[in-house]
């Protein structure tokens, strides 16, 4: 689960807005508009989908400034994305624990028997028995 | 109306940036899925405001900013409303 609805609880479907583009073509004093295409890419449709992950990579990053707290219902509202379901705002990023810290020193000397076995995989690779020279 | 390319003379093919309302999901797998995309803006309004916004229109060739020029009799139009209500002032 990446994001949240807090009023309605749907985490799977919301909207955003975002910029696309589209072509205008001129012919005998016609105007049509239609998707940008080049010959090996719909300029349109790459545009769309890049520019949705984008806002979506920087709501689900920058949550700090995607979120605005109203001090009246205390509550959090998205200012990029809103709830396909219920159109809310109240859209956030679900809670999670944060990771025990422990000093750095410790994470290391937890680590260090993982760490050994890995790199004496790597050594005893090096020294495997040739079976094939060049 | 008319567009131009002032860098390259293309008058056929140019690019206009525009909001959409996108609609989509989380797959389970961490991927987007696009439901629906819905245009925001009017292409007519974007067209005649060319130059008042940030965001241009551009040839799609080499990138220029492209000029737009209303139609002649369009600005006569506007020239005989705006004398007229002078007038009426
Ligand atoms: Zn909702
Ligand atoms: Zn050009």
């Amino acid at each position: 689960m990446k994001l949240l609805c807090i009023r309605c609880g749907n985490y799977t479907y919301f909207e955003t807005d975002i910029t696309g583009i589209k072509e205008i073509s001129a012919a005998d004093g016609l105007m049509t508009i239609d998707n940008a295409r080049f010959p090996d890419f719909d300029y349109t449709e790459d545009t769309i989908r890049n520019n949705l992950k984008d806002m979506v990579d920087y709501v689900l990053k920058e949550d700090d400034s995607s979120l605005v707290f109203d001090p009246e219902t205390e509550t959090y509202y998205n200012r990029f994305i809103t709830c396909a379901r219920c159109g809310s705002a109240k859209v956030i990023k679900p809670f999670r624990p944060k990771r025990r810290m422990v000093p750095l020193d410790q994470e290391l000397e937890e680590n260090r028997e993982e760490f050994n076995a890995l790199r004496k995989e790597r050594t005893d690779e090096n020294s495997l028995p040739r079976l094939w020279e060049p | 109306m008319k567009i131009v390319c002032p860098a390259c003379g293309n008058h056929k093919s140019f690019l206009i940036p525009l909001w959409v309302r996108c609609t989509f999901k989380f797959n389970e797998d961490g991927t987007l899925s696009i439901l629906h995309v819905r245009q925001l803006e009017s292409l007519e309004d974007k067209i005649v405001d060319q130059g008042k916004t940030s965001f241009a229109i551009t040839c799609k060739d080499c990138g220029a900013d492209a000029l737009v020029t209303l139609n002649e009799y369009e600005n006569l139009d506007n020239q005989k409303a705006q004398r007229a209500a002078l007038e009426a002032l």
